[in-house]
């Protein structure tokens, strides 16, 4: 009898816990989740895309900047393109209860700054995974291509552009073709000479770690600092900001790194 | 130091009229009411007390000694006040009325509205602002601190074309600072801190009152600290008037079990200073709120109330004929007109509200608040049927198809939040072990906790600029002391609705309406930043006037990132007092190169720049055939 008792009392504990954590459960499983979590990085937003990441500015102009799988490739040693040509399975959108739990973690994590974000592609038997860690208005880019099976020479990471940017190094070069009154506000806004690149070059490599991306109809600028040991060139037929890594002879994996940061205002470009 | 200054002063909003109150009226209400509701009459009598003594004050000192009236000997006045207060209360001080089990509920609702407070200025930190009735407010408060004063804010400035409230709001918020003269957003920011707590503290003292209940009481601090009502409502995160009315109706009603033992006498003689307070605070909230509060205290004084059936009864026939009444006021009256047509932006579908509190509780208020009520209805808990009777008519309210509604829902959350507590009280309480319990009673508060913080980062997601969320700017904030040190209360600052708005509330100098810029303003506005000459110009800028400062001596033309924005707005938007351009930026080349051409062809002076706004003079001439 007692035995019975007992039983029944872990059973109604148990029937009582088992409400409390569902009214718990469905208390969030019915809240309005924002649409795509993205965390505010000076005055863009760093959002996750099925292939890499995207910067933009909510609200404002339509303008989408991708770090995407779908643009970088891998160079071998033959000088041969090796796309990453992610899968349609990782490129695809996934609409499942784990994709909203994901959603609130990831909206938790951003609005704290706790989580980087990270993007796992898979493509042409690769593994492509990017990763962002945000310090305040910079964001620390980290792509590591793993699962190679031949030895490539270099990576080669792409931020598009688009055809009213300006696009200028750290020496003050201009690789854009931008309205001269653009650059004379640039130049009175931070008080540095611009000077336009020979349109006739096609493709920069650029003597500089430093490259400047300023949208007209968007506040502020947009600074890409690589490390020494990378080189940026200008694909101006493509409008391609090209980050090159080479790889390292010890590793078979690839990892390219980069910042991007917001500027808060125009002083901060610096030639 | 420099957040000592801003966090005194935000107390003394709370404790000066306490203070006031006890000193004044300390005798005749200490021996006759419980220390609750001593307290609330100490502070609604220390309000009216402070606005009386500045409303005659200032009207008379203005009428025959003008010339007295300035900063430095209101400051003086108030000062001395302050001190007399403060001696009359150290003469009389006694012994709080305290117990240990009390206090540990204090400070746990202490620390749970810093711990709130801290993730809702996570990206907000002092003094960013993300309250925009503020400015209006501050405004205000600006022409109060310079010795003016009327019962109407529209009376003081022209950002007020709807008197929704007295200025009694704004003397409580002027006084300290006319004392203290703190940093103006630093006093916004620790102020709504401390709204926060007194929310979060009235939910607890609802929940104590009408159930006696601590695991209730600590419950509904804890649903009123993680839910925000993020549409109009906006009961514990922002302080404004009807914030403000809503916590002190909610403790008044926590006061219903205290009061109406006493004698009907001693009963009208909360009510009239309560109610004073409430309508003075905000006419419309205040006097449903009044309303409110006295069909709640009749139905508590009636013994035949206590059969279950009269409150079911009396509250089905009341919400009934409430819902009626206002179904048929607006099929015959256009109220979107209201507010120069801003009320038909606030007039919101049944299932538009169901969102909005999806967004604020989840699921949570569905499943927590019919066990609440059916506790309420079914047991016998004749206390939580008289707060039943309160949710029921405030939601009725809430849910009729009137513009502005949803800011009767200030009002409603109050129960909400003690009814949702007693349905977690009513799930959990069978949990025989105490670990277990905490664990359960931690769970499903997470829960709430984490639908707050979803629904905060969907509210901020249009505020934020530069990494934070705020409604200002450094750069605005350094323009407005520029404007304060070169100009003067004759000049007059002309650009767009929400640049002049923000920039007359922080410099103290006029705008032309500010936010609520008349529609023919607007117009002359439109017309003069597309002008390529300065004849045009000045010939359009002349037309923009103040009707409180008909013949100001220069005009501060202010062109910013805003003023860009709303010129390329559709002109519905540009005439419309619900379109504003809520967040800060810098300027982008497009919105510099304006500026600059438009600052060139009309030879402006160049006063003042920084990266995301231009000042200039234009003196002013009158020019009345365009």
């Amino acid at each position: 009898m007692k035995f019975i008792k007992t039983i029944r009392h872990i059973f109604t504990q148990a029937v009582i816990l088992t409400v409390c954590l569902s009214v718990a459960v469905i208390t969030v499983a019915g809240a309005i989740i924002p649409d795509n979590p993205s965390v505010q990085v000076g005055f863009y937003n760093l959002t996750k895309t099925p292939t890499g990441f995207s910067i933009y500015q909510p609200g404002g102009a339509n303008r989408y900047y991708l770090l995407s799988a779908l643009s970088d490739y891998l160079n071998d040693t033959n000088g041969q393109k090796i796309m990453l040509r992610p899968s349609a399975q990782s490129a695809s959108l996934n609409n499942s209860i784990m994709q909203k739990s994901q959603n609130i973690f990831n909206t938790i994590t951003y609005y704290f700054h706790l989580n980087p974000f990270i993007t796992k592609v898979m493509g042409n038997n690769l593994e492509t995974d990017y990763s962002a860690n945000i310090k305040s208005n910079t964001i620390n880019i980290n792509q590591k291509v793993t699962g190679l099976t031949f030895r490539p020479s270099s990576l080669i990471s792409i931020i598009s552009y688009q055809d009213d940017d300006i696009v200028f190094d750290s020496n003050g070069t201009v690789f854009t073709e931008s309205l001269p009154e653009n650059l004379s506000i640039v130049t009175k806004l931070s008080g540095k000479d611009l000077t336009l690149d020979d349109p006739s070059f096609r493709y920069d490599q650029i003597d500089s770690n430093i490259v400047y991306l300023i949208n007209p109809s968007i506040p502020g600028v947009l600074k890409i600092t690589t490390a020494k040991n990378q080189l940026i060139s200008i694909d101006k037929n493509n409008k391609h900001i090209e980050i090159q890594t080479f790889a390292n002879e010890s590793t078979s994996d690839i990892t390219a790194e980069y910042q991007i940061e917001s500027l808060p205002n125009y002083l901060g470009i610096k030639i | 130091m420099n957040y000592l200054i801003p966090f005194l002063s935000a107390l003394s909003f709370y404790l000066l009229p306490i203070l006031t109150g006890r000193a004044i009226f300390g005798r005749i209400i200490r021996n006759k009411y419980s220390a609750l509701t001593s307290l609330l009459l100490y502070y609604v009598a220390g309000v009216i007390s402070l606005y009386s003594f500045t409303y005659f004050g200032l009207t008379v000192t203005n009428l025959f000694l003008p010339q007295v009236i300035n900063p430095f000997s209101l400051r003086i006045v108030y000062s001395l006040f302050s001190v007399v207060i403060i001696i009359l209360n150290i003469l009389n001080i006694s012994k709080p009325e305290l117990t240990k089990k009390s206090a540990l509920i204090s400070l746990f609702v202490i620390i749970l509205s810093v711990f709130v407070y801290a993730i809702w200025r996570f990206d907000s930190p002092y003094p960013n602002t993300l309250n925009w009735d503020i400015f209006e407010h501050q405004t205000v408060i600006n022409a109060i601190s310079q010795g003016k004063i009327a019962i109407l804010p529209s009376r003081l400035t022209d950002t007020f074309g709807f008197d929704g409230y007295s200025t009694i709001f704004h003397v409580l918020s002027a006084i300290p600072q006319i004392i203290f003269k703190p940093d103006i957003l630093g006093y916004w920011w620790f102020v709504e801190g401390l709204h926060l707590l007194t929310s979060v503290a009235v939910a607890g003292l609802l929940a104590w009152q009408f159930t006696r209940n601590r695991y209730i009481t600590i419950l509904s601090s804890v649903v009123s600290a993680f839910t925000f009502d993020s549409t109009i409502a906006f009961s514990n995160l922002l302080l404004i008037p009807q914030t403000l009315t809503a916590v002190v109706c909610a403790m008044a009603v926590s006061c219903i079990p205290d009061i109406f033992k006493k004698t009907i006498k001693l009963q009208v003689a909360f009510l009239i200073p309560v109610g004073i307070f409430m309508i003075l605070t905000h006419f419309i909230i205040g006097s449903v709120a009044c309303g409110l509060f006295i069909l709640t205290l009749a139905i508590s004084n009636l013994k035949i109330a206590k059969k279950s059936g009269l409150y079911t009864g009396l509250a089905l026939s009341i919400t009934c004929g409430l819902l009626l009444m206002t179904i048929f006021i607006s099929k015959i009256s256009n109220l979107s007109v209201i507010n120069n047509g801003e009320a038909g932006a606030y007039i919101y579908s049944i299932s538009q509200k169901i969102t909005f509190l999806l967004q604020t509780y989840g699921l949570s208020m569905f499943i927590l608040l019919p066990i609440g009520i059916f506790t309420g209805l079914k047991r016998n808990h004749n206390s939580l049927k008289i707060l039943l009777f309160a949710l029921v008519i405030s939601i009725a309210i809430v849910m009729s198809p009137l513009p502005y509604v949803m800011k009767f829902y200030s009002l409603s959350r109050y129960y909400v939040c003690v009814l949702m507590a007693v349905g977690i009280w009513i799930i959990t309480k069978n949990i025989n072990s105490n670990i277990l319990k905490t664990i359960t009673t931690g769970v499903i508060s997470s829960s709430l906790l984490i639908v707050f913080i979803l629904n905060i980062t969907i509210w901020k997601n249009n505020n934020i600029s530069n990494g934070l969320a705020s409604q200002v700017s450094g750069d605005e904030i350094s323009a407005s002391d520029f404007i304060k040190s070169k100009f003067d209360n004759s000049d007059l600052i002309v650009s767009d609705p929400s640049t002049q708005y923000i920039l007359e509330s922080l410099s103290g100098i006029n705008s032309a309406g500010g936010a609520y810029m008349k529609k023919g303003n607007r117009q002359e506005l439109d017309y003069a930043l597309k002008s390529t000459n300065l004849t045009d110009f000045e010939k359009y800028t002349s037309q923009i006037n103040d009707k409180l400062l008909l013949k100001p001596t220069m005009k501060i033309v202010v062109i910013s990132d805003r003023t860009v924005k709303w010129l390329n707005m559709t002109d519905k938007e540009k005439y419309n007092y619900a379109s504003n351009i809520w967040k800060p930026s810098i300027f982008s080349l497009y919105e510099y190169k304006f500026m600059d051409n438009f600052a060139q062809f009309n030879n402006l002076k160049l006063e003042y720049a920084n990266d995301s706004l231009a000042v200039f003079t234009l003196p002013n001439k009158n020019i009345t055939s365009l």
